[in-house]
């Protein structure tokens, strides 16, 4: 997409930020973050366009799960605190969900793949490109979070 | 994608969409506010300037410490004097563009091989190309048409002059024009055309006539479901089944000639599916009809306007008016019907040449096909991001784009439309689309070439 303007851009943006806002609330329960890590994504595209439009969400996803990762890390430094948890509105409404109660028993790591997977509908290959992982460790991931899961739902 | 992938991803899909979205001015930084990046670094700096300050305090400390050893020790050196604290890096403003989000590339979105039919002034219907509001077509009665499965051809019911006059008359006329417009049935005065479906093939048309005052306990009625074949040889106007002081009204559905299938819906007040009809059309032009009565105790049913059957008709889809649960059946079947919860509130309607139920969904467009649906339903979003609350008007006559109707268009008395792109499959979709103004309603599509 080498010709894209910030009009264009903007455009494809607002189309995908419902899906992809909530696929990184469902990976990092917290909202902050996600919204900060969309922003920092958006003004990334705006500086640097991806390459094509086809699959914007994944490109999205990844470069905003890669702010919000350094979010995570500042804000964890910033707050002093020694592990993220989800804020309680977070909490809250993903409790009422049978997916968010099943997400909680993961790490955001293996959230952050399995929502990519089973919600924004990205191939093993998409994610471990989008990630820098193996695909092998994409599947593996897949699986092991599913068998917990699994054990959660029992 | 195997059946437990399909699950997983209808659960994620299903209960992830509930997590709300933030307010739209929202959905970009806000001019002024920083990122967490960017607070942290200033986070970072403050505490680097005041461990600066800290240092250089203690520095003077040391240094006054010093002087006063100087002073009472003259061979000490001298210290240089402070000329300041170091300045704070104020963050740089984030970049913000204030870009409102406006169609792009419409010369590659519209296609002028395709149209809409759309209501014109005086409330009869006419026909558009994709890119231009200018009215092509003849005016039509907009009740009762109907578009051939390839787009290409109009059938629709001329009303009659009354009961003194002529009777109304089923016609037929090429949207590109090529053709003349060819008159195939003819009413008897006291007899109105009802309601118009192509077979499958583009063969045929399966039409229903009444007479009467409508409705239940209307008086005197009654209503048939006949065919017409455009072929020379085939049925030129043939009843199938009758009602007689039932009440009742046809609404045809579908007629697949492949296997000699024709089916319909009976209603009467409030304009409900109470019965769906199915005709066996034999060789010997005998008629097996058989009804099965699609009411229920508690709710209001499946409004006729919304039952539809896919283009190769060996589907149909109805709507339940208080639930929105999308009903789909196979064309002979009814009683085999499945259903997806509360999804068609926004609109339900086949993608031409598939057997893809689309509808809305928050800001999403699914695109479910009936063939693939697991046991928790139809699968899967195709695009993201439409306009909330817009709702599926209509699929382009060959499938490839979808239009949808935003309310509140920016006009006196316009409705806006968003043209959007398909792919072929439901991700390589492309997204691409456009906005455009439309004094009327569309109601259906159609194809020039």
């Amino acid at each position: 997409m080498p010709d894209v303007t910030a009009e264009r851009w903007s455009e494809l943006y607002a189309r995908a930020f419902p899906q992809v806002y909530r696929a990184l609330v469902a990976a990092t329960f917290d909202r902050e973050r996600a919204l900060d890590g969309l922003h920092d994504a958006f003004e990334e595209g705006l500086r640097h366009p991806p390459h094509e439009d086809r699959n914007l969400e994944g490109w999205l996803y990844r470069v905003a799960l890669r702010k919000t990762r350094r979010g995570l890390f500042r804000a964890k430094r910033e707050a002093g605190r020694a592990e993220a948890t989800a804020t309680d509105d977070v909490a809250a409404m993903l409790d009422r969900l049978e997916v968010g109660r099943l997400l909680s028993l993961l790490t955001e790591r293996q959230r952050s793949i399995v929502v990519a997977h089973y919600y924004l509908g990205l191939t093993q290959e998409e994610i471990a490109d989008g990630l820098g992982v193996r695909r092998g460790t994409v599947s593996a991931t897949v699986s092991q979070s599913l068998a917990r899961m699994r054990e959660g739902a029992l | 994608m195997d059946d437990r992938d399909k699950n997983l991803t209808y659960m994620f899909v299903r209960d992830l969409d509930e997590i709300p979205l933030p307010p739209r001015t929202e959905w970009r930084r806000p001019e002024g506010r920083e990122s967490i990046a960017m607070r942290t670094s200033r986070y970072l700096l403050t505490a680097g300037a005041i461990s600066a300050v800290l240092a250089v305090a203690l520095i003077i400390g040391f240094q006054l410490r010093d002087r006063s050893t100087t002073a009472a020790n003259p061979s000490a050196s001298p210290t240089p004097a402070l000329t300041g604290l170091p300045n704070l890096v104020q963050p740089t403003p984030t970049a913000n563009p204030n870009v409102s989000p406006t169609s792009s590339a419409t010369g590659a979105i519209y296609n002028d091989d395709f149209g809409f039919v759309v209501i014109a002034q005086g409330g009869n219907a006419t026909i558009r190309k994709e890119s231009s509001n200018e009215f092509i077509g003849p005016p039509f009665a907009q009740q009762s048409f109907a578009v051939s499965p390839d787009g290409k051809l109009i059938a629709v019911w001329k009303p009659g002059a009354g009961a003194s006059g002529e009777g109304a008359q089923l016609r037929m006329f090429s949207v590109g024009g090529n053709s003349t417009e060819q008159t195939l049935v003819t009413l008897a005065a006291d007899q109105r055309g009802g309601g118009i479906a192509w077979s499958s093939d583009g063969a045929g048309l399966l039409y229903s006539t009444e007479t009467g005052s409508f409705g239940i306990g209307g008086g005197t009625n009654s209503a048939t479901l006949g065919v017409y074949e455009l072929a020379a040889s085939g049925r030129h106007g043939t009843t199938i089944d009758t009602q007689t002081n039932t009440g009742w009204l046809y609404r045809p559905i579908a007629w697949d000639r492949s296997v000699n299938l024709a089916t319909a819906g009976l209603t009467g007040e409030g304009a409900a599916m109470a019965f769906y009809v199915t005709v066996r059309i034999n060789p010997d032009n005998s008629f097996n009809a058989q009804r099965v009565d699609t009411r229920s105790l508690t709710t209001l049913g499946i409004p006729m306007g919304s039952v539809r059957a896919s283009s190769d008709a060996k589907f149909v889809l109805g709507v339940d008016l208080d639930s929105g649960d999308i009903k789909w059946w196979p064309l002979a079947d009814f009683a085999a019907n499945r259903s997806q919860a509360g999804a068609g509130k926004r609109g339900a309607l086949w993608r031409p040449g598939t057997h893809e139920i689309g509808f809305m969904s928050a800001e999403q467009l699914w695109l479910g096909d009936v063939d693939k649906a697991g046991s928790l339903g139809l699968c899967c979003t195709a695009f993201s991001g439409a306009p909330a609350t817009s709702t599926l008007r209509a699929f382009r006559a060959d499938g490839s784009a979808v239009v949808l109707n935003v309310p509140g268009g920016v006009g006196v008395g316009q409705t806006q439309y968003v043209l959007v792109r398909l792919g072929s499959d439901p991700k390589s979709t492309s997204g691409d689309r456009v906005t455009f103004q439309e004094l009327p309603g569309i109601t259906a599509a159609i194809r020039f070439r």
